[in-house]
């Protein structure tokens, strides 16, 4: 009997397992204006009880970075069908019933129209600590819901940003919680100039309150200057967006293309560590990349003879589920040089490793490219089982440790870790 | 709304362990058990001493009274006094918000920061940006602050400009409790926080930001604090406070100590070495084992001279220098070849050197246990890393010229690996041995094979104690470092140990691990806080006054049973409610009487299977009462640590049959026959379970120091009569010289009774009903009270 170890091994992490509904009909879901409200006595600022309400939008800047948004009559998404459940387009609460039954004056406020997109205008320039975005208020509670989904289109295509989420904690601090691009949740990986779905399962919003959502960001994080459209959104109880699928179908698991933020596209932190005199820093490199466009990682760095420096990317949460690797059996990555002999080792971190806080290492990139690192592109393919015993099944960080003192700079691009293929007989016993 | 996210990327994580550092209240006379030669001599050299009269007079520099700018706004508009920014950084789960209050200020007029947090996972806290600040010319940077219910509780940290610039970490100064006589209270206090402590670490000529890390969380839903008046000055105390709190031990010149040097490189950075040096020479350490990465004296000529000149100086200071490293993973043939070639580049150092600029030997901190290969090919790791123990043993003896000594670290556990260690130790001359524990006992206990092996081999054991935080570091409990004990506590245990080996030929002398945690501890007990409701709002178990004559046998017909605690409710599960079938499965009617001399307890159990098979620390695994007592419950009333007035007693009924009932008593560790003298048990067996009758003589406790225990709550607050107002003013005004503690009315002890059902002796421990609702092992503030009545 042939057994595909494919089926065998246990599934990915949370996001990964959750059951999809596979009965297309019927899905239930909300419009912004169908959610539940926030809980009672959840405790809202002097200016968020003035201006905050459910529908409204906005934006934030640092000069010199430009921002606009507005409610957009004249480009709106128009469906025949429902867009997932194939039924007739249903009608929803409109945002005038929404205020009215909840007693709110509509009055000097401007308020979301089914018959409206939102437009969002942009010119970031990172200048100094000059910012830019857009936010869109919830004010309710997304507890119960497995997917958001909006639709999107850009007016020229290739525009970037981020997805944030502020719950009423985080609202009254800086920094929503951010979950990476939004080409992770797009279907082809890129806004174009038509629209496209987003499916965002919610539990990519690891950390937040969702039971006390203030509102949806849309972060700025690359320097460009584009429009884009959204309109609706919705609120699915389901968990409509399986990522494990795609993984399937590819064989692989891209970890990151480094084409779009300093998150993974696993939406997991990524960052150079360095203890001086050694150091390590990192960027996104749009003028070197591997393939047709894009980006790379770029690594410049300075080993000394004391103190480390290098770069990891994540495949946890911080303090959230380990994340299982064993249906995987080989790690890749593409690699070039500045100058062409740069040294450095490739580590991975099971939860143990992480406590230790250290990685254990496949060995040096000189043991893969038997001409070692070039500065031509090359691939590094490495057997995880290189990495000595990891528990797969928790695992926590991709490394690369430099060694040896020098100095230089290194590209890295589309890390990846691959399937299993191999089909194993099972022993007649 | 805002964002301000690029900023916060220096500050979120610490990777640095969290050390101690106090303002002890209690005065110790300094000049015993000091090395003050060396340490005289250490402060003379340190540049950061700014203790000079004239320096005071320099204007302290105002970061920020926090009257100007927003908490709400962006980055620019949260602007300080010094004209720079403040701000809050969080990674969910955890959060923490910055508003200001008028309410809570020092002064009459502006604002006061109110800092909430709550840390449920992930990270959170504060930072105010310093652009660059010079502040080489002061000695503190201080701040007022106040909490709103006491107890609260922060790590503080300073970067300089290179750090911010380059995304380190800042550097971890210590607890504000550390800077606290009682740490933060309800009432305004000032915190002034030494830059000595940093200046091994920080540029101090160009600080880039001040980091409040919010890593604990009080009882409740969040933590709120009020700071004020941020300052940088020059303040005349804090170079007193600094050389009080200092690590000190008593130098044996025939067992002189060692030490784990990471995360420090004492070669490039002169003041670290500076610090290293001032630390070995107070703390009778003459061996450090120093962190070294990758080495080729031909690579860089600078370093190479600088390790010249490092190595000379700490020869002329009467220090020797060994390298450290190691790594799992060399323990692997494969990974021999990376050991070996580290090694050979000293010894090539070493060969072409006179001594006095040569490297002492190698700590080869390799331990194989920690790769994941230990669990399932072990016996090939270990013949493994004994080859390749085989092969350095071999390359230093080819080196015949220079003496390099070679050593190793080993786990206790290594007696239970057959023949390892004594091959190990084979090929090495000395093992410094990780008998981390924070009890004496236990030391000197774990490290008895160990010394008794090195002697018969003819070789060293150091012993080595843990100083860091490994709670916080997830690598440990607080019973394997003496990092909550403090230094002073943790000498007085030290010396134990010392006395207990100083007469045996293997025993080389004490390891410390390791530097940077050893340099931050503080002087006094170092222990987490917790908030509790007042102790007479505490659930009240009444004792009752016996004048009579309490015959300990397990009939009851003696006694007083007015005022039973009884624990007959699923709530008062704590362990295992799914299991637990009602009343008749397992539950407790428990008693208490008292006299001057004797606490007598008695339980009467229902308990529907008796499982007693084991006995003393093993009667765990059977039916069995747990039972802590808390004798000087004021004493640390808010301490959520488990202290030497701690007792942590197991009653077991034994089996009826041969197992006799039993008294055992896990914590502290006292000689099994002093428990034995001081306490008297017997058990009876009834229809639907069995009664256990105890007695604990009042010298079971005399022991206890109930001075040297911190009064963390002032006695207005907490206004009840302290235990060791008792002691000193009980009924029969017995003398602190008689050695008899007794009881009294009207005290109140803290008490645990957490009864262990077992049905099946296979599966220890079915459930645990408890007294204490939120019961925490060894957390005496989720004990309730025993209030002794007349």
């Amino acid at each position: 009997m042939i057994v595909n170890l494919f089926f065998c091994c246990g599934l990915f992490f949370s996001i990964f397992t959750t059951p999809l509904i596979a009965n297309k009909k019927g899905r239930e879901w909300h419009s912004i204006y169908e959610i539940p409200p926030l809980p009672a006595g959840t405790q809202l600022a002097d200016h968020e009880k003035l201006f905050a309400y459910r529908g409204r939008i906005g934006f934030f800047r640092l000069p010199p970075s430009v921002m606009g948004c507005y409610f957009d009559s004249e480009v709106n998404y128009t469906a025949e069908e429902d867009r997932i459940a194939g039924e007739a387009k249903e009608k929803r609460k409109s945002a005038e019933q929404y205020f009215l039954e909840n007693g709110i004056e509509i009055k000097d406020k401007e308020i979301w129209h089914d018959n409206e997109s939102i437009k969002v205008m942009y010119d970031y320039k990172p200048v100094g600590r000059s910012f830019c975005g857009a936010y869109l208020m919830f004010f309710g509670d997304l507890s119960q819901y497995g997917t958001m989904t909006f639709m999107i289109k850009g007016e020229n295509g290739g525009e970037q940003f981020q997805i944030g989420m502020n719950d009423a904690i985080s609202n009254k601090r800086e920094d929503a919680v951010f979950i990476g691009s939004i080409n992770r949740f797009v279907p082809g990986g890129r806004v174009t100039r038509d629209w496209q779905i987003v499916r965002i399962n919610m539990r990519e919003f690891f950390g937040p309150d969702l039971s006390k959502v203030m509102s949806l960001v849309f972060d700025i994080n690359e320097e460009s200057r584009g429009t884009f459209w959204i309109d609706d959104l919705r609120l699915y109880k389901d968990v409509l967006y399986n990522p494990i699928e795609e993984v399937h179908e590819k064989g692989y698991l891209l970890l990151d293309n480094f084409d779009f933020s300093y998150l993974n596209l696993l939406g997991r932190k990524t960052n150079t560590y360095k203890k001086l005199p050694s150091v390590c820093l990192h960027s996104l490199d749009d003028k070197v990349f591997y393939g047709d466009s894009g980006k790379s990682l770029r690594l410049d760095f300075d080993k000394q003879g004391t103190g480390w420096s290098g770069y990891y990317s994540m495949l946890n949460q911080v303090d959230g589920e380990w994340f299982d690797l064993s249906e995987f059996d080989k790690v890749s990555f593409m690699v070039k040089g500045a100058k062409g002999g740069e040294n450095f080792e490739i580590g991975m971190a099971d939860k143990n490793w992480v406590i230790i806080g250290d990685s254990l290492k496949g060995g040096t990139i000189g043991d893969y490219l038997p001409g070692g690192v070039t500065t031509e592109w090359q691939e590094v393919v490495i057997p995880l089982s290189n990495f000595g015993l990891l528990d797969l099944t928790e695992m926590g960080s991709f490394v690369i440790n430099f060694i040896t003192k020098h100095r230089g700079t290194i590209w890295i691009d589309d890390l990846k870790f691959y399937i299993k293929q191999e089909q194993e007989e099972e022993p007649d016993w | 709304m805002t964002k301000f996210f690029y900023l916060c990327l220096a500050l979120i994580i610490c990777s640095v362990s969290e050390t101690a550092f106090s303002l002890a209240d209690n005065d110790a006379d300094l000049s015993t058990a000091i090395n003050e030669e060396s340490a005289d001599k250490a402060s003379e050299t340190s540049g950061a001493d700014k203790s000079s009269k004239d320096e005071f007079f320099i204007p302290p520099i105002i970061i920020d009274n926090f009257d100007v700018g927003r908490t709400d706004g962006i980055f620019i508009e949260r602007t300080t006094t010094l004209g720079t920014y403040q701000g809050t950084w969080a990674k969910r789960p955890a959060w923490s918000i910055i508003t200001k209050s008028e309410e809570h200020r020092m002064g009459d007029t502006g604002y006061g920061l109110r800092l909430e947090w709550k840390n449920l996972g992930g990270w959170c806290g504060w930072y105010t940006l310093l652009d660059g600040l010079d502040v080489t010319d002061y000695n503190a940077l201080t701040f007022w602050i106040k909490g709103e219910e006491g107890g609260e509780r922060f790590d503080i940290g300073l970067a300089d400009m290179q750090m911010q610039n380059l995304d380190i970490s800042a550097k971890y100064v210590g607890a504000v409790s550390f800077f606290l006589d009682n740490g933060v209270t309800k009432e305004w206090q000032k915190v002034k926080i030494p830059l000595s402590r940093l200046g091994a670490d920080v540029d101090l000529s160009a600080l880039g930001s001040l980091v409040f890390w919010c890593r604990y969380s009080s009882a409740g839903d969040s933590s709120v604090v009020y700071i004020d008046d941020l300052m940088i000055e020059n303040d005349p105390d804090v170079r007193k406070i600094e050389e009080y709190n200092a690590p000190r031990a008593e130098f044996d010149p025939d067992h002189p100590r060692t030490m784990w040097v990471w995360k420090i490189d004492p070669v490039v950075n002169l003041k670290a070495r500076e610090d290293m040096f001032d630390l070995s020479l107070r703390t009778a350490i003459r061996t450090c084992y120093v962190y070294f990465g990758d080495f080729d004296e031909h690579d860089d000529p600078n370093y190479t001279k600088q390790l010249e000149e490092f190595l000379r100086e700490s020869h002329e200071k009467g220090i020797k220098i060994e390298i450290l490293t190691g790594n799992p993973t060399w323990a692997m043939k494969e990974n021999h070849h990376l050991a070996y070639n580290w090694m050979k580049a000293f010894l090539e150092y070493n060969k072409s050197r006179p001594p006095e600029l040569r490297v002492d030997g190698c700590s080869f901190d390799v331990e194989p246990y920690l790769a994941g290969e230990w669990n399932t090919r072990r016996e090939e790791v270990k013949a493994e890393y004994l080859v390749l123990l085989a092969s350095i043993r071999e390359l230093i003896d080819s080196y015949p010229d220079q003496h390099f000594e070679l050593g190793g670290a080993i786990p206790t556990f290594y007696k239970d690996e057959g023949d390892f260690e004594e091959k190990m130790l084979g090929y090495l001359d000395y093992a410094a041995l990780m008998a981390y524990h924070d009890s004496s006992r236990k030391i000197i206990d774990s490290s008895r094979f160990h010394i008794d092996l090195a002697e018969r081999l003819g070789k060293k054991i150091y012993i080595g104690v843990e100083t860091q935080d490994l709670v916080t570091m997830n690598q440990g409990t607080r019973a394997t470092t003496f990092y909550e004990e403090g230094w002073e506590d943790m000498e007085a245990k030290l010396k134990e140990v010392e006395d207990a080996f100083r007469g045996n030929k293997a025993y080389g002398g004490l390891a410390m691990h390791c530097y940077y945690s050893y340099k931050l501890l503080q002087r006094g007990r170092n222990t987490p806080y917790k908030l509790r409701v007042k102790p007479e709002e505490l659930n009240q178990f009444i004792s009752r006054f016996q004048q009579g004559t309490v015959e300990i046998d397990g009939d009851l017909g003696d006694w007083i049973k007015t005022d039973p605690v009884v624990l007959n409710q699923k709530r008062q599960v704590v362990f295992g409610p799914g299991a637990w079938n009602g009343p008749e499965d397992y539950s407790i009617t428990a008693y208490s009487m008292w006299d001057l001399y004797n606490l007598y307890l008695a339980f009467v159990v229902v308990d529907n299977v008796l499982v007693q098979e084991k006995v003393k620390q093993e009667m765990w695994e059977g039916d069995h009462i747990e039972f802590w007592l808390d004798v000087d419950l004021l004493g640390d009333y808010n301490e959520a640590m488990n202290s030497d007035d701690d007792f942590q007693f197991g009653f077991a009924p034994g089996n009826f049959n041969n197992i006799e009932p039993e008294v055992f008593l896990f914590i502290p560790e006292y000689p099994e026959h002093f428990v034995l003298d001081n306490t008297e048990i017997a058990a009876k067996r009834t229809d639907d379970g069995y009664i256990i009758e105890v007695r604990i003589d009042a010298r079971m406790f005399r022991d206890i120091d109930f001075k040297k225990v911190r009064q963390t709550a002032s006695e207005d607050k907490q206004n009840l009569v302290a235990n060791r107002e008792i002691y000193e003013k009980g009924p029969d005004a017995v003398s602190e010289g008689s050695g008899r503690f007794i009881f009294a009315d009207d005290t109140r002890l803290g008490y645990s009774l957490d009864g262990s059902d077992c049905d099946d002796a296979n599966a220890p421990q079915k459930l645990l009903i408890s007294t204490s609702k939120d019961r925490i092992w060894g957390d005496p503030t989720t004990f309730n009270a025993i209030w002794l009545k007349k």
